[in-house]
């Protein structure tokens, strides 16, 4: 009978989609269900028999052990959140539940852990909300972690900054990251398009107007200044305000103070700038199209956020993202791309950036009527540009084509110098001339 | 050679995103010529580094670490052996044997030549 009864417990545990685990007395684990592998990564074989804090890896281990609440005090604990890391290095949010557990005589023996991936319900919140940290950036190209690499102590400062990119390179996303990361990241994050409005209405909206300022304004009206005062406030395009405005903005910057359309005073803001364009700012100067003093005043610290084009060996990453993403939005389970269509994507140029590719994958994801996205779904436009390897379409010529074109365009960057070039690329010199070697890329021999 | 451990209950602690202790170890020719436990900077990630900075770490030694996290302190050009297990005692006997990438201190499901161990990095002098 009792032999029965534990293969229930067992079948039980081994079908249900939450992660089960249990331990002694001792904090070793006993028992490890299916699903608690796929989660966590790590196989029963590796887990039984290990301390539950080297193979659960959650923040709360230190200090708010679930498993070890319950055990002192003889109470569950029910949905407490927190994250664990899995064995990619990948932080998963999860909620725990835990109890204690008896042997036939009442003696406590040891607890029981489940929990459950939060993954997808913590995907569709940030995005409802528009929550960003650096670890929400989809990348794994050097030349994008240099530039991550800036945002905690970017985050940490409140000097106003410019971040300059092609349309679609994740800006905002970025400017949200450094929102995210800093002291402010529990006030909200305001953005602005400064394209998207008419000169005298932009005006209005960053500044604000009182009552009688203008015929229609018949109540006080708060700017965008004014609402983010303690918080963050992007705006975006920066490039395209008026001559006018651009004086009003200097003066914001200089003096953190602006006035209102129809009042007499000046009122103060505390709101930390962060400006982006698409266009190259220092270019605006010289054609006169944008003022020195305020491009001095928003210069402060600039980034620089490189083109898709510069990162291909990202967007095999993305491409999994956004096939992840319209799984969630829209409760479907396709796997991926096929790697012909990978190839196809990372021999097209993207002028459109990450904006087009995820364009491109919501298209053919509507369309997919299988499991997996194939050659057909994809566009004329892209089919028409595919490269050597693309028309290959085996993995082995999708990386080979990323990691060459990564280093080429890296190589030109850096005028063919190839210490300059490694260094930019974050690798040793030695490894770059090896897969210069390998792939015979072409460098100018008067350079090293 | 500074190297930084992260500790938690005489071992290594399993999270280095929220380690609150760690050991600083100085070697010189595999010699342990300085060691002292610090309390490890807790409240921001950014505070953490810098701390790492401001001791001249050279090598950390953690759990488990998340990759962006991993990724920064790299940059920063400290190496990192990430996913190690074990008793702080044999960590350190280990490291002064210079043994410790001989030996399996690895978190479960790391083999020595799981998954996790992909991040370590180059640049430390492993002989």
């Amino acid at each position: 009978m009792s032999d029965s009864l534990n293969i229930s417990y067992e079948s039980i545990l081994e079908s249900i989609s939450d992660g089960v685990f249990t331990v002694d007395l001792n904090w070793v684990v006993t028992s490890f269900n299916r699903a608690a592998e796929k989660i966590t990564g790590i196989s029963k074989y590796d887990a039984i028999g290990r301390l539950c804090s080297e193979v659960f890896k959650s923040n709360m281990c230190e200090t708010a052990c679930a498993l070890r609440f319950t055990l002192q005090n003889g109470e569950p604990v029910i949905n407490r959140t927190g994250y664990i890391i899995n064995a990619k290095g990948d932080k998963i949010p999860v909620s725990v539940s835990t109890a204690v557990l008896y042997n036939d005589k009442g003696e406590i023996i040891g607890g029981a852990e489940t929990f459950r991936d939060l993954s997808e319900i913590e995907a569709l919140r940030k995005e409802l909300k528009g929550q960003y940290r650096t670890g929400d950036i989809i990348t794994d190209a050097p030349c994008m972690k240099k530039v991550l690499d800036l945002v905690p102590a970017i985050a940490a400062s409140s000097s106003t900054v410019l971040i300059e990119g092609e349309t679609g390179t994740g800006k905002e996303v970025y400017a949200r990251a450094i929102h995210g990361m800093g002291e402010r990241s529990k006030k909200p994050f305001y953005a602005i398009n400064c394209a998207a409005f008419p000169d005298t209405l932009l005006e209005s909206e960053l500044f604000g107007y009182k009552k009688g300022a203008f015929t229609g304004a018949d109540r006080d009206k708060q700017g965008w200044f004014s609402v983010a005062s303690q918080s963050t406030l992007f705006l975006d395009e920066i490039g395209e305000i008026s001559p006018q405005l651009q004086v009003k903005l200097l003066r914001i910057l200089q003096e953190n103070s602006f006035q209102p359309l129809g009042s007499t005073k000046s009122e103060k803001t505390n709101a930390r700038i962060i400006a982006a364009t698409n266009k190259n700012l220092k270019k605006l100067v010289d054609s006169g199209k944008f003022r020195e003093d305020l491009f001095y005043r928003i210069n402060i610290i600039k980034v620089e956020l490189p083109p898709l084009r510069k990162r291909i060996s990202d967007i095999p990453l993305l491409v999994e993202h956004f096939v992840n993403k319209f799984n969630i939005r829209q409760n479907r389970h396709i796997k991926g791309v096929t790697p012909e269509v990978l190839s196809i994507l990372m021999a097209h140029s993207w002028a459109g950036n990450i904006r087009e590719l995820e364009n491109v994958v919501e298209r053919a994801f509507a369309l997919c009527s299988s499991d997996t996205i194939e050659k057909d779904l994809l566009s004329e436009d892209l089919l028409g540009n595919t490269g050597m390897y693309a028309q290959t379409g085996k993995l082995d010529a999708v990386k080979k084509l990323a990691q060459v074109s990564s280093v080429v365009a890296a190589l030109k960057e850096n005028n063919y110098n190839v210490p300059q070039t490694a260094k930019a690329l974050g690798v040793h010199k030695t490894t770059l001339y090896r897969i210069i070697k390998k792939h015979n890329i072409s460098v100018p021999s008067n350079n090293d | 050679m500074k190297v930084l451990i992260t500790v938690w209950n005489g071992r290594v602690s399993p999270v280095f995103d929220v380690a609150g202790e760690a050991e600083i170890l100085e070697l010189e020719n595999d010699e342990i010529i300085s060691r002292k436990g610090v309390p490890f900077p807790t409240d921001t990630f950014f505070n953490r580094v810098e701390f790492m900075l401001s001791e001249k770490i050279s090598l950390l030694i953690c759990g488990a670490i998340s990759r962006q996290a991993e990724m920064t302190i790299v940059n920063k050009g400290i190496t990192v052996h990430p996913f190690v297990s074990g008793d702080i005692e044999d960590i350190i006997n280990a490291l002064s044997q210079n043994k410790l990438f001989e030996m399996n201190f690895s978190m479960p499901g790391c083999g020595r030549r799981g998954r996790c161990q992909r991040h370590r990095r180059a640049g430390f002098n492993k002989k």
